[in-house]
């Protein structure tokens, strides 16, 4: 914005001609956006198009033959004004004004001065170029970069903020308007616009003289006073809330409001601190002013009222409709910026169509809780779940996150335990990796609500990453929140391949599982679960009965008993017992057979590591054959073996204090 | 639409009491007859006889029957015609001309009239005059049944129709399309209420039959529904929905089968209302905040509805729940998760918006189309903004059906848009001094030619606005 544009420095108001009638001086704008409007509408040969455009030349030229002392007719808008010759008109009075005035603004106009050559072909060039911009709507449009060409006749002023109009004009505001639209982080550059307001350089005038009476008193008292080193508009904008007051006209209210009671408060008081103090008040002075008064512009901004919210919510017959007008050109200026018409995928087959459906089924999925109506909601979530649908991850993610946002703040998971129950029914588990739920720490914290999701979505059986973040997941929970959710656990893990996944952690932490299984159907599940301890790791020695007899072979109450001794060490005594008949009958039923000789010698050192009366009488009947196993040749080693034997449980019980 | 001298306040009267006595028909088969409802409606039937008879300075309003228009004072009354009928036919079926509700009919005696003309055909008289015994014996003094119309008093009554070839030329086969798809609305709108279900397919006969007329002549079908002025139960408002949602639909796909649904959508988005007390949706004034909830719980009730059918279709059930939701996910019902919109629901919330801001209401008259896209462009949120470029352009500013008035001073109708948004091709229904044009003279005009240097569309076109 150069001050020498040879196009500005026309804009002055006292340069434009005086004597020019109110109604004759709308006449010009007036005829202008009828020649506009019909020119965004027809095309340029209509005769609509060029009857208005012969009006305009035509009322210019009897502007300009009116005022004798000029050779042209200039209007410019300034604020919210109309100003031709020494005529102002509010802009409100015909909204043909407001339309022109709006934008002129867009296209970086003050207004027009016509000289008496103007004709239709400039008029022409003039309403192409300033629809041209418009259309385009730049942000921050440049005079020079549209309105350089020249036009016969017609004369382009530029809007600008400099020179008389630029301090206490609504011009100014509109300046910091832009300065705030423009996201400045410069609060120079708003403190320098704002000084150069006169309202504003006065009020800061007056109260500086106030703070220098103040200090010059000080002096004499001899006391300091810093209260003068303060730069009070710096203060006064650091204490408001910019940002929320807007826009430029209200900043400037606020600012000057804010002075004004400042210098109030200042004016009949003493200040004892200086600089604090006046950093305090000022603060205090924004402040209530801020929360009295809310948004000055607006009618509702009465003492008392809270802040006007800069937007409210629109909703369909709302208030702000009766601004919108039945403006077939502003509706085909509105038309132009939409999107184009690309097409559109009609039909429940298309992505968005399935999405919604599904976001309306999950809903009611959560929605509803009669029985019937649930089931129906199920099996028509479980047929679109079936399809494997691109857009129903995103769709299940956020809401997965309302479920569990929920049930941290109601405590209720039924959403969440609806969803994850239907991804199970509709054999979908994958579905819930896609959405995190089977990562390890979200399994452990949602536990037991995923977890059999988690098992039926991995094959710990056959892989060993799946094996291991089971084996992960096991050790992870606590055992007490296992057994907490036992009635949940007993309920999931009766399928058959839920309860082989699980058994196939051959851990600890996984009895308690085995547990539920033998309490739900013994008979069904002990075979599984014969497997699972055989693959068990523990310090017990009878776990060295899994090299005599196969887990089929194993007697379910030894099993039982074997269960109770891992989890209860006084149970070990009695499974002590129970093992030495086991492997004694072992013995029995394999006395006569060849093939088991190394075997037999297995059982009998296995013996001598099962200290007990049971294992030394089975022993001791051993030795008391004759005929050991029928077979001479093996026998002095057997023989040596149980004898070895007996003298280790001897050794061994009498360091027990107890004799055989 | 009407001559010089006619009394609009009167017939507007007539029509008035004609859609409260339409109101008490349905709720007669929804609600018993102590039932607050029916009772309200009822009493403002005996306060409105009274009212029309003051202003009218007569002692009764007749109301008679021809050829499936309801007729008073020898003109047709289009609005309470499009929707009644469940009154036309009954009275058609006892094979009376009509029927007379005379000053002084009590509460107790509409109680008569509405369930005698809500009894299933084997429950009642064969014919008006045992119906007409039947109401006196049940104490009904002040209303009864008119003796059917000889042929001469028929073409006495119906000359007052003044277009009346037009009538049977043009809106006949449009009007019972119309009739039978507002009948069907009420079925289902009563089945909802009573908690029944209902069959889809016949709504789907029905929407077959409206893309089949629409496809011949879509500016037919939706002028007459411009007649209806406003409905109690809003089933006018789904049926223009409809009527546009399909038109729309027709520029956006050829497939046959996708039009339907989207007509069918269109038709049942606002089934949820029938869920909705009577009360709120028809408040007069504004909704308290709990009233707006209640209202605001019909997208919800409609897709429950819609997904408790036997057939239920995804597509509408989706919409119904989905229409007042914006495409940043505002509006309601609130869900509290994102989803995507469908193109089903952004098309039926186009016309949703764009039918309530251009239909006349009680409480507001119509807006022009220009002003109701302008609004709905400032909704911006609300809409899928290249889909709403598409419909606008495709309804256009003077939409199809609409009169226009031309610089000429004819009037003219819109029959198709054109490339050109204000210059649509229209056909000339009356000349410069308001003389209806004979059927051969009404000359087609495609203003977007190089003709329209001869005629074009007035732009101050809000009077005709207004008239409907």
């Amino acid at each position: 914005m150069s001050e020498n544009h040879p196009n500005t420095a026309s804009v002055e108001t006292d340069a434009i001609a005086t004597s020019v009638k109110t109604d004759v001086a709308l006449s010009v704008p007036l005829s202008l956006v009828d020649y506009l409007k019909a020119f965004a509408l027809y095309p340029a040969g209509n005769h609509r198009v060029a009857t208005n455009c012969s009006r305009v030349v035509e009322l210019v030229r009897s502007a300009i033959e009116a005022q004798p002392e000029r050779s042209d007719h200039r209007f410019v808008f300034q604020g919210d004004e109309y100003v031709t010759g020494d005529v102002r008109v509010p802009c409100s009075a015909d909204p043909r004004l407001e339309w022109l005035r709006e934008r002129f603004d867009r296209c970086a106009l003050a207004g027009l001065a016509f000289r008496d050559n103007a004709d239709e072909e400039s008029m022409q060039i003039f309403a192409s170029r300033f629809f041209s911009i418009v259309r385009e709507r730049p942000k921050n449009p440049q005079f020079e970069d549209y309105w350089e060409e020249s036009m016969l006749g017609i004369e382009p002023l530029e809007r600008r903020y400099d020179g008389q109009y630029s301090l206490d004009s609504d011009s100014s505001r509109a300046d910091i308007a832009e300065w705030l639209l423009q996201g400045s982080d410069s609060s120079k550059v708003l403190t320098e616009m704002l000084r150069r307001s006169s309202r504003i350089a006065n009020r800061i005038g007056s109260i500086e003289s106030r703070l220098r009476q103040l200090a010059d008193e000080r002096e004499k008292n001899g006391e300091t006073f810093d209260g003068i080193e303060v730069d009070v508009l710096e203060q006064v904008l650091k204490t408001l809330p910019l940002e929320a007051l807007g826009d430029g006209p209200t900043i400037v209210k606020v600012v000057e409001e804010v002075l004004a009671r400042l210098e109030e408060s200042i004016a009949n008081s003493a200040l004892e601190t200086g600089s604090l103090q006046l950093g305090k008040l000022l603060g205090s002075i924004s402040q209530r002013f801020f929360t009295l008064t809310g948004d000055p512009n607006s009618p509702d901004g009465k003492p008392g009222a809270k802040p006007a919210k800069k937007e409210e919510k629109r909703e369909l017959g709302h208030a702000g409709d009766e601004r919108i007008t039945d403006d077939a050109a502003i509706l085909f200026e509105e038309l132009a910026e939409l999107p184009p018409w690309e097409g559109i995928e009609l039909g429940e087959e298309s992505e968005e169509q399935l999405g919604e459906i599904y976001a309306v089924y999950l809903t009611f999925l959560v929605r509803v809780d009669e029985q019937l109506a649930l089931t129906r909601i199920r099996r028509l979530l479980r047929g679109l779940l079936s399809r494997e649908e691109a857009i129903f991850p995103a769709v299940a993610a956020n809401f997965l996150t309302w479920c569990e946002s929920q049930a941290e703040e109601h405590g209720d998971w039924t959403a969440f335990d609806r969803f994850v129950d239907l991804v199970e029914e509709a054999g979908c588990p994958e579905l819930l990796t896609e959405l995190g739920q089977l990562e390890l720490g979200s399994l452990v914290q949602r536990f037991p609500r995923t977890f059999f999701a988690f098992v039926d979505a991995t094959d710990p059986r056959h892989n060993t990453r799946d094996a291991e973040k089971l084996h992960q997941l096991l050790e992870l929970i606590d055992p007490d929140r296992v057994l907490a959710a036992e009635k949940i656990l007993s309920a999931g893990i009766q399928k058959k391949e839920r309860a082989e996944k699980i058994l196939s952690i051959a851990r600890p932490r996984t009895l308690p599982f085995v547990q539920m299984l033998l309490a739900l159907d013994r008979e069904r599940w002990m075979p599984s679960v014969a497997c699972f301890i055989s693959e068990l790791p523990t310090q017990l020695p009878e776990r060295d009965v899994f090299r005599l007899l196969t887990p089929a072979e194993l007697p379910p109450d030894w099993i039982a008993l074997y269960l109770r001794a891992l989890a209860d060490s006084t149970a070990q005594a009695t499974l002590r017992a129970r093992t030495s008949d086991l492997i004694a009958d072992y013995l029995d039923s394999t006395a006569f057979d060849p093939a088991m000789v190394e075997s037999r010698l297995w059982a009998i050192q296995l013996l001598g590591r099962l200290p007990c009366t049971g294992s030394a009488k089975a022993l001791h009947r051993i030795l008391g054959r004759k005929k050991l196993f029928g077979m001479k040749k093996e026998d002095p080693a057997i023989r040596e073996g149980a004898e070895s034997a007996i003298k280790a449980i001897e050794r061994a019980l009498s360091a027990g204090g107890r004799r055989v | 639409m009407c001559d010089v001298g006619y009394d609009q306040e009167a017939l507007g009267g007539v029509e008035g009491f004609l859609d409260e006595l339409l109101v008490a028909l349905v709720n007669g088969r929804v609600y018993s007859e102590t039932h607050p409802r029916l009772r309200d409606t009822l009493e403002g039937l005996v306060r409105r006889l009274e009212q029309q008879c003051t202003s009218g300075s007569t002692s009764s309003i007749e109301v008679g029957v021809v050829d499936g228009y309801l007729v008073h004072d020898t003109r047709p009354l289009m609005s309470a015609t499009l929707s009644a009928q469940r009154l036309i036919e009954p009275v058609a079926r006892l094979g009376a001309g009509g029927l007379v509700f005379e000053r002084g009919a009590t509460f107790d005696e509409f109680v008569g009239v509405v369930s005698l003309l809500n009894a299933r055909k084997s429950e009642q008289g064969e014919t008006w005059t045992n119906a007409n015994t039947l109401l006196e014996k049940s104490g009904v003094r002040h209303i009864r049944l008119l003796p059917p119309l000889s042929l001469e008093t028929a073409a006495k009554r119906t000359t007052g129709f003044g277009d009346s070839e037009r009538v049977e030329t043009e809106l006949e086969l449009p009007l019972e399309i119309y009739q039978g798809v507002i009948n069907l609305l009420q079925s289902v709108s009563i089945a909802v209420c009573r908690g029944k279900s209902f069959k889809l397919d016949t709504v789907r006969g029905e929407i077959e039959r409206i893309m089949k007329r629409i496809d011949v002549d879509p500016a037919s079908m939706l002028e007459v529904a411009r007649y209806e002025q406003y409905d109690a139960f809003t089933f006018g408002h789904s049926v223009r929905v409809c009527f546009l949602a399909v038109i729309f639909a027709k520029s956006l796909t050829p497939d046959i089968r996708l039009q339907e649904r989207v007509g069918l959508a269109g038709l049942l988005h606002d089934i949820g209302k029938a869920k909705v007390p009577f009360e709120i949706v028809h408040a007069p004034g504004r909704l308290t905040d709990e009233e707006k909830l209640e209202m605001q719980l019909h997208t919800v009730h409609g897709a429950r509805t819609l997904l408790d059918v036997d057939d239920a279709d995804p597509v509408a059930v989706a919409t119904a729940f989905s229409h007042h939701k914006t495409m940043d996910d505002r509006g309601y019902p609130k869900t509290g998760f994102w989803a995507p919109r469908s193109p089903m629901t952004k098309i039926v919330k186009i016309c949703d918006v764009y039918e309530a801001l251009t239909a006349v209401r009680p409480y507001k008259p119509a807006m022009s189309p220009v002003r109701a896209y302008r609004i709905m462009l400032s909704m911006r949120n609300h809409f899928d903004l290249a889909l709403l470029r598409r419909f606008i352009e495709t309804n256009g500013i003077h939409p199809v059906g609409t009169e226009v008035r031309l610089n000429t001073g004819e009037l003219a109708e819109v029959v198709r848009q054109t490339e050109d948004l204000h210059c649509p091709i229209v056909i000339l229904t009356k000349d410069a001094e308001g003389n209806e044009l004979d059927v051969l003279d009404r000359t087609r005009f495609d203003l977007s030619s190089d003709a329209r240097t001869e005629r074009w569309i007035e732009s101050d076109q809000e009077s005709l606005v207004d008239a409907h």
